[in-house]
C-alpha cells in the first residue's frame, strides 16, 4: 500500500508541475498588445498625452512624441494607479488610463524620419549595456556604427545587429525589451557622431568572454566592464 | 473496499493526465520541429541565394575580361556589382562565426565597390587600363574557387537539417563564441569558409577609389601633428576648457588608442547630476569631445539663442569661421553641426558638433574629431562655372530659391568635392542640389525632411 501512495504521490508531483508549464505555456501564446515608451511616436501617444494632461499628471503638450515629459506623467499615474513605474504603457497602463489597449500606431508625419533606426540601436544598446556607464552605452552604439562602416560586416544597422551569432542580446531575445531612456539618447549620440570607442569594431567583457579569437584584437579603450578593440 | 474504490479513481484521473501530457508533450515536440525547419528553410534558402549570386558573379566577371567595349561594360559592371552586395547580405544571415567570414565579407563588399567604380569608369567612356584586367583576373580566380566550394557544400547538404545543429549548439552564444574543434569538423559550410579564408590570405590590396577601399581607412589620418603632451598637461586643458570653478572632483580614465590618440577624464561638475566625460588628444591637446548625459527637464532657452550660445562658446574656444548648418531639439537639448569656412566657402568635410541644454544653456556635448582629422587650409581659386550656369544645370522640375554659394562636400571615396551648393524645391519638399563647380555635374541631392524638432537632410 505504502509503495502505491509513493507511485502516486510522485506522479502527482509530476502532473503538477507539467501543468504548470502548461499554464505558462498558454500564457505565453497570450499576445502582448502594442506597447508605447520612449522613442514611441504617433496616435496612440498623442491619446496618452491628452489624457494624462487633462487629468493633471503631465504639462506640456500633446504633440505625439514620447519623451521625458511624457515619461514623468505615464510614472506619476503608474504610481498612483499602484501600476510598476516603468514608464511603459502597457496593456495594463493603457487599461488604468480607460483605452482600449493597442490602439493603432500610426505614424504622424507621413513622411521619412529616420526614427526606427535610432530606437532599434536603442534597443540593442539596451539589451548589451544596460548598466554600463552613458559613454559605455554610446560607444556600444558606436561600435554598431562603425561596423556598417567596414567591409567585413553588413552595410545596414539591422544588418549589423541582426547577424546570426553576433550579439548575445539579439540571440536571447532581450533585444526585445523596450529601450532604456539613457539608451535612447546614446543611440542619438553614436548616430549623430559621437565616437568614445576610436573607431573600434568589437567589445567584450573580459569576465564573459570565453573566446581566446577576442584577446587577439587589439586593444583601443576600456569603459566601465567593456573592452573596445579593432 | 471503499478504499479500492478510492484508489481505483485515482489511478483513472493519473493516467488520463499522464496521457494529456504526453499528447501535449508531442504536440510541442512537433510545434518545435516544424520551427526549425522553418529556420532551416529560411538559412537553406540564403544559402542558395549565396551560390546563386556567386555563379553569377563569376560568369559575369568572365565576359568582363572577354568585352572590348565600354557600354555593354556598364550592364556586366553592374550586374557583378548588384550581386556582389545581394552576396554580402544573404552571406550576413547563415549563421556562421564572424571570424570565418571576415574575409569573404570583405571580398564581397570590396568586389562591389571595384565593380560599381568601374562602372562610372565606363560611363565616362574610360576604357579598362591592363592593371584592372588584372585585379578582375585575380577577382574571378577567387569567386570560381569560391564557387567551387560552395557547389561541393551543396551536394553535401541535400540531406538537408545542417543549419538546425548550428542553432542548437550555440543556444548561449557569447558575443563571439568558441566552439569546439570536433563542432567545427561537423559543419561543412563552416569548413569549406574556413579554407576559403586561408586562401584569401592571397588576395590583392585593391587600389581604387571606392567607399570601402582599405587605402582609405588607412589613410584617414589626422592632421594633427605636433608635440605630445603629458596627461598632466592634458588635465590643465580640461580645467580650462569647463572651468576650474565648476569642477567638483575629476578622475582619468583609460585613453582611446584609435584614430586619435586621446587621454580620457571623468569629471563630476558643480550641479551636474551625471558625470562628464572629456578626451583630449595626446598631440598638442585638442579637447576631441566631450559627453554629458544631462538630463534636461524644462526649457528656458530658445532654440535661435541656444545657436547663439554655441557660437560664443565656439568663438571662446578659438574656433574661428565656423559656420552653423544644421541643428536638431531633442528632450530640451539642441545639437548642432558647424562646418569650417573659408573666404566663404563652407567646407562640409570638416564638422564641430555642439549639443546645449535649453535650461541653462551648458554645453552637453562637443566633438570635433572630424574637424581635428580633416581640415587644413585649402587652396581656394575661382571656379570655372559661374553661379549662373550652375543655375541652368539644375533640373527645370525644380524651383531655385536662393543663389548658388560655393562648398566642398566630402565624397564616399574618402575625397571632396569643390561645388555650387542651390538650395531649391519641388512642390512642398526641399532640396539642396550639388553642381561641381567644375564641370557642372550634377554631385549629390539631398532631400530636407522639416519637423518641429529639426531638418533632417537624407
Amino acid at each position: 500500500m505504502k509503495r502505491f501512495l509513493f507511485i502516486s504521490m510522485s506522479l502527482s508531483v509530476i502532473m503538477i508541475t507539467l501543468f504548470m508549464f502548461n499554464i505558462s505555456y498558454f500564457f505565453h501564446n497570450v499576445h502582448a498588445a502594442e506597447t508605447i515608451y520612449w522613442g514611441s511616436r504617433g496616435q496612440s501617444v498623442r491619446e496618452v498625452q491628452t489624457r494624462l494632461i487633462n487629468w493633471g499628471y503631465m504639462q506640456g503638450t500633446a504633440d505625439g512624441v514620447f519623451g521625458q515629459l511624457t515619461y514623468d506623467g505615464v510614472v506619476k499615474f503608474q504610481r498612483k494607479h499602484g501600476l510598476k513605474p516603468d514608464g511603459v504603457v502597457g496593456p495594463n497602463t493603457y487599461k488604468a488610463l480607460g483605452m482600449p489597449a493597442g490602439a493603432p500606431n500610426r505614424a504622424s508625419g507621413g513622411s521619412v524620419t529616420r526614427n526606427d533606426e535610432k530606437v532599434l540601436l536603442a534597443k540593442a544598446i539596451t539589451g548589451e549595456a544596460r548598466g554600463e556607464p552613458y559613454v559605455g552605452q554610446v560607444a556600444v552604439g558606436a561600435v554598431i556604427l562603425n561596423r556598417t562602416r567596414n567591409p567585413s560586416f553588413p552595410n545596414t544597422i539591422p544588418g549589423v545587429i541582426y547577424q546570426p551569432l553576433a550579439f548575445t542580446a539579439v540571440a536571447d531575445g532581450q533585444i526585445n525589451l523596450p529601450p532604456d531612456p539613457s539608451c535612447l539618447k546614446a543611440a542619438e549620440d553614436a548616430l549623430n557622431g559621437w565616437d568614445p570607442s576610436g573607431g573600434s569594431l568589437y567589445y567584450w567583457n573580459p569576465a564573459k568572454a570565453t573566446s581566446k579569437w577576442i584577446w587577439s584584437r587589439r586593444v583601443v579603450t576600456v569603459i566601465g566592464k567593456h573592452y573596445f578593440g579593432l | 473496499m471503499k478504499y479500492k474504490y478510492i484508489n481505483f479513481t485515482i489511478i483513472v484521473f493519473l493516467i488520463v493526465g499522464l496521457i494529456g501530457t504526453g499528447v501535449w508533450g508531442y504536440l510541442q515536440y512537433r510545434d518545435k520541429e516544424s520551427y526549425y525547419r522553418y529556420i532551416d528553410n529560411q538559412v537553406q534558402k540564403r544559402y542558395y541565394d549565396l551560390v546563386g549570386s556567386v555563379e553569377t558573379i563569376t560568369a559575369e566577371l568572365s565576359k568582363l575580361m572577354v568585352s572590348s567595349q565600354t557600354k555593354e561594360n556598364i550592364v556586366l559592371f553592374s550586374k557583378v556589382w548588384q550581386s556582389a552586395y545581394n552576396a554580402e547580405e544573404y552571406l550576413s544571415q547563415i549563421p556562421i562565426r564572424h571570424e570565418e567570414l571576415t574575409k569573404s565579407n570583405k571580398y564581397f563588399n570590396q568586389l562591389g565597390d571595384y565593380t560599381f567604380a568601374m562602372a562610372q569608369k565606363s560611363i565616362k567612356g574610360e576604357r579598362l587600363s591592363s592593371e584592372d584586367i588584372n585585379n578582375l583576373q585575380q577577382l574571378y580566380e577567387y569567386s570560381v574557387n569560391l564557387s567551387e566550394g560552395l557547389r561541393e557544400v551543396k551536394d553535401e547538404s541535400i540531406g538537408g537539417q545542417m543549419w538546425t545543429s548550428q542553432f542548437k549548439q550555440n543556444k548561449d552564444t557569447q558575443m563571439i563564441k568558441e566552439e569546439t574543434e570536433e563542432a567545427e569538423a561537423e559543419n561543412p559550410i563552416e569548413m569549406q569558409f574556413t579554407q576559403f579564408e586561408e586562401r584569401m590570405n592571397l588576395y590583392p590590396e585593391l587600389i581604387y577609389d571606392g567607399p570601402f577601399s582599405e587605402h582609405m581607412i588607412q589613410g584617414i589620418k589626422p592632421r594633427l601633428q605636433g608635440k605630445k603632451i603629458t596627461e598632466e598637461e592634458a588635465a590643465e586643458k580640461v580645467r580650462e576648457f569647463i572651468g576650474k570653478d565648476r569642477i567638483q572632483q575629476m578622475e582619468s580614465q583609460p585613453g582611446v588608442d584609435g584614430r586619435i590618440v586621446t587621454y580620457n577624464f571623468k569629471v563630476q561638475q558643480n550641479n551636474h547630476a551625471t558625470p562628464t566625460f572629456i578626451c583630449v588628444s595626446e598631440i598638442e591637446g585638442y579637447i576631441v569631445n566631450v559627453l554629458d548625459n544631462k538630463q534636461v527637464n524644462q526649457a528656458n532657452y530658445s532654440r535661435k539663442q541656444a545657436v547663439e550660445i554655441a557660437n560664443q562658446f565656439l568663438e571662446d574656444k578659438g574656433f574661428k569661421e565656423m559656420v552653423p548648418t544644421y541643428s536638431l531639439k531633442t528632450d530640451n537639448t539642441v545639437f548642432i553641426v558647424y562646418a569650417a569656412s573659408q573666404e566663404g566657402v563652407i567646407m562640409y568635410p570638416d564638422l564641430i558638433k555642439v549639443k546645449v541644454a535649453l535650461d541653462n544653456g551648458d554645453i552637453v556635448g562637443f566633438d570635433s574629431a572630424h574637424y581635428l582629422t580633416l581640415n587644413y587650409q585649402r587652396q581656394l581659386y575661382p571656379p570655372k562655372l559661374t553661379p549662373d550656369e550652375a543655375k541652368q544645370s539644375v533640373s527645370v522640375r525644380a524651383r531655385i530659391e536662393d543663389e548658388p554659394k560655393l562648398c566642398y562636400i566630402p565624397t564616399e571615396f574618402g575625397g571632396e568635392i569643390y561645388c555650387y551648393e542651390v538650395k531649391a524645391s519641388r512642390g512642398d519638399e526641399h532640396f539642396l542640389i550639388y553642381i561641381n563647380a567644375e564641370t557642372g555635374i550634377e554631385e549629390k541631392i539631398l532631400k530636407a525632411v522639416i519637423s518641429q524638432d529639426g531638418t533632417l537632410m537624407i
